[in-house]
């Protein structure tokens, strides 16, 4: 925190005293805002439940996932939809995020592991989601 | 491309890719605790004031495809058919959760929407209705107070009104009813019998519920023997003051605490499939290990399926994230309740456990099992609803034949557990090949919900779907308002509205 005394270097013992206590409140409000906007941050990441039109499901790849995605994950995230469980279809999780987020479950989402959801089922449903993504809304649920 | 002419390309690229890496590694995190974080957003905790508004461009439907609306005003409709001159009719149930009680009804629905009262009963509810061989078939409920009643099976005469029993004592009085029924290719009624409670243990959900006020003595039934761990759940004991606490065991009585053991199986039961003769006598069961089996359906090549209302987050033994179920039944088949879900163990891992409520959920049936419950047919959302099924026809003539047309009937949060979006309200078509599961009809707006939810006037719970005779329309029953509060379910009587989706002309929206 910037302060006159760290600009000056003064070696006054009560300014120094008042100096530490405005650098201890500085930094709880620095923490407090971070904290505000990690709040701020989760909320949002959980909020937006964005509806998409039926995807195009030619892909082969893209295909196994929507199979696997309903076996799996549609429960608790409808359609990739918010529902018991936050929206998928609007966040921006790489392939790979999603595979580790996948396998070791995270807060209320339950681990998925190797027996339960083989690894080319889990690359075909992070492939899936990615495209989902891109999926608009159907009209009249923008 | 020229590469200094690329350069800059790649670096913005490149900046862009670190941007979003560092928002997926922020938000990854963040995700864990959504579920916690987020405070209750069931549908039905939407405020609504009489009256209700219905408007067919409300719903979104695929192309090609239109909805109107052919009945309103209707008080808890739970049911459609058509009598022999395909003729629609509706039954109203009589009864809704929150204890409201009216009059059950059949009742025709003439040309422009007119009501024509054909039958009326005071047993209820009556949760469903068939057509077959000149007659109606009605399941109805046993929840009036001070009468004692059972689930049964009616047959109402069209020309004359008159209703008779067909089948009786069906143990119908708890949290799930008598459902179906529905005429199986083999000309016998094919019907369930939904559960007593969430998942074998009477507790204070069921005090709230109303019942156990009326029967305090009463409790599952399994169709076959069983044997018990003897786990036993400790709960509030709602009786007297309100302040005591009991355990209870599976099976078993409120407040009665069991040990190990042999439960011996009795006919009729809970949480089965069963059919009887259009004539009547002895009925059969078909299947069990069902919770609430609400709508069942024959396919076009003969094969049965069942909506099956999954466990719910309440009660003495709350159950977290299982979706609702779609069964292809087969005779003679355990289906796994109490202790699996959709072919999965209630305590394999942590999956049903993952809130303070739900940990260290345990098995109450011990070795040996009925059977090995196999995989479902489709999993639907945790707390959908889904109720009423039917499949389109042969013909084609309305969509692929085969395909299973579901009604959602919506959340009952928070009296189930907790959502982040409305889940339901809306009919679902699935594959039954593959399992996966498509919208067919939902209301619009960014985020699905009830009509009431979105201020306007599509869909508000949808409970029954049923194509006509000639399989060129699907008919949905949509109960209308219930309004869900911290300990209080509120219905609204004459909310109901039958819906009918036809294709649609060239040029049509």
């Amino acid at each position: 925190m910037y302060t006159p005394d760290a600009r000056t270097g003064a070696p006054d013992a009560g300014r120094a005293g008042a100096t530490r206590e405005s650098r201890t409140m500085a930094r709880s409000l620095a923490r407090a805002a971070l904290l505000a906007a990690g709040a701020c941050a989760a909320l949002a990441a959980c909020g937006t439940a964005r509806r998409v039109a039926e995807p195009d499901l030619r892909d082969p790849v893209l295909m196994a996932g929507h199979v696997s995605f309903m076996r799996n994950c549609h429960q608790c995230h409808p359609r990739g939809e918010a529902g018991l469980g936050p929206a998928l279809n609007n966040k921006p999780l790489p392939a790979f995020l999603i595979r580790t987020q996948t396998r070791a479950g995270l807060g209320s989402m339950p681990a998925y592991p190797p027996e339960v959801l083989p690894e080319a089922e889990l690359d075909a449903i992070a492939a899936y989601l990615v495209h989902l993504r891109g999926v608009a809304a159907p009209a009249g649920a923008e | 491309m020229h590469a200094a002419a690329a350069a800059p390309v790649r670096a913005g690229a490149a900046t862009r890719g670190r941007v979003g890496f560092l928002a997926a590694v922020l938000v990854a995190p963040l995700l864990a605790g959504c579920h916690a974080l987020w405070p209750n957003e069931g549908g039905g905790t939407a405020e609504f004031r009489p009256p209700r508004a219905v408007e067919p461009r409300d719903v979104l439907l695929p192309a090609g495809y239109r909805i109107e609306a052919v009945a309103t005003g209707l008080t808890y409709p739970t049911g459609v058919a058509f009598d022999g001159q395909g003729r629609p009719h509706v039954v109203e149930s009589g009864y809704s959760y929150g204890e409201s009680f009216t009059s059950a009804r059949l009742l025709r629905v003439e040309p422009g929407g007119a009501l024509t009262p054909v039958a009326s009963g005071d047993q209820v509810p009556w949760t469903g209705v068939a057509f077959h061989g000149g007659a109606f078939y009605v399941a109805s409920g046993g929840q009036v107070p001070g009468k004692p009643q059972t689930g049964r099976i009616l047959r109402v005469r069209p020309e004359t009104g008159t209703v008779a029993t067909v089948l009786d004592d069906l143990p119908g009085h708890g949290d799930h009813h008598t459902n179906g029924p529905v005429a199986g290719p083999d000309g016998w009624l094919y019907f369930a019998q939904g559960t007593a409670t969430n998942s074998g243990v009477v507790g204070p959900d069921n005090w709230k519920y109303g019942w156990l006020t009326r029967r305090p003595e009463y409790h599952d039934i399994p169709c076959q023997g069983v044997r018990l761990t003897g786990e036993v759940f400790a709960s509030d004991d709602p009786r007297g003051d309100g302040r005591g606490r009991v355990s209870t065991g599976a099976f078993a009585p409120f407040g009665t605490a069991v040990p190990g053991g042999v439960v011996r199986g009795r006919f009729p039961c809970h949480g089965a499939v069963m059919r009887v003769r259009p004539e009547g006598g002895r009925a059969e069961l078909v299947a069990w290990g069902f919770r609430n089996p609400f709508g069942l359906a024959f396919a076009p090549d003969g094969a049965l399926f069942a909506t099956d209302h999954a466990y719910d987050e309440r009660g003495s033994r709350p159950v977290f994230g299982a979706g609702d179920v779609l069964w292809r039944v087969e005779r003679g088949r355990w289906y796994g309740w109490p202790d699996f879900h959709a072919g999965t163990p209630l305590d394999a891992g942590s999956r049903y456990s993952q809130t303070a409520k739900t940990a260290g959920l345990r098995r109450v049936l011990a070795e040996p099992l009925p059977g090995q419950p196999p995989p479902a047919a489709a999993v639907l959302a945790v707390h959908a609803g889904a109720s009423g099924l039917d499949a389109a026809p042969a013909s084609g003539a309305f969509g692929p034949p085969g395909r299973l047309f579901v009604a959602e009937f919506g959340d009952q949060t928070p009296e189930v557990g907790k959502v982040m979006a409305p889940v339901g309200y809306r009919i679902s078509v699935v594959d039954p090949r593959t399992g996966t599961v498509e919208t067919f009809a939902a209301n619009r707006g960014r985020e699905n919900g009830p009509a009431s939810w979105g201020k306007h006037g599509g869909l508000e719970r949808p409970l029954a779907v049923r194509f006509d005779p000639a399989g060129q329309s699907l008919w949905v029953v949509d109960f209308g308002v219930l309004m869900m509060r911290e300990g209080a379910m509120i219905p609204v009587p004459g909310t109901g509205v039958v819906w009918r989706i036809t294709r649609a002309a060239a040029g049509e929206r």
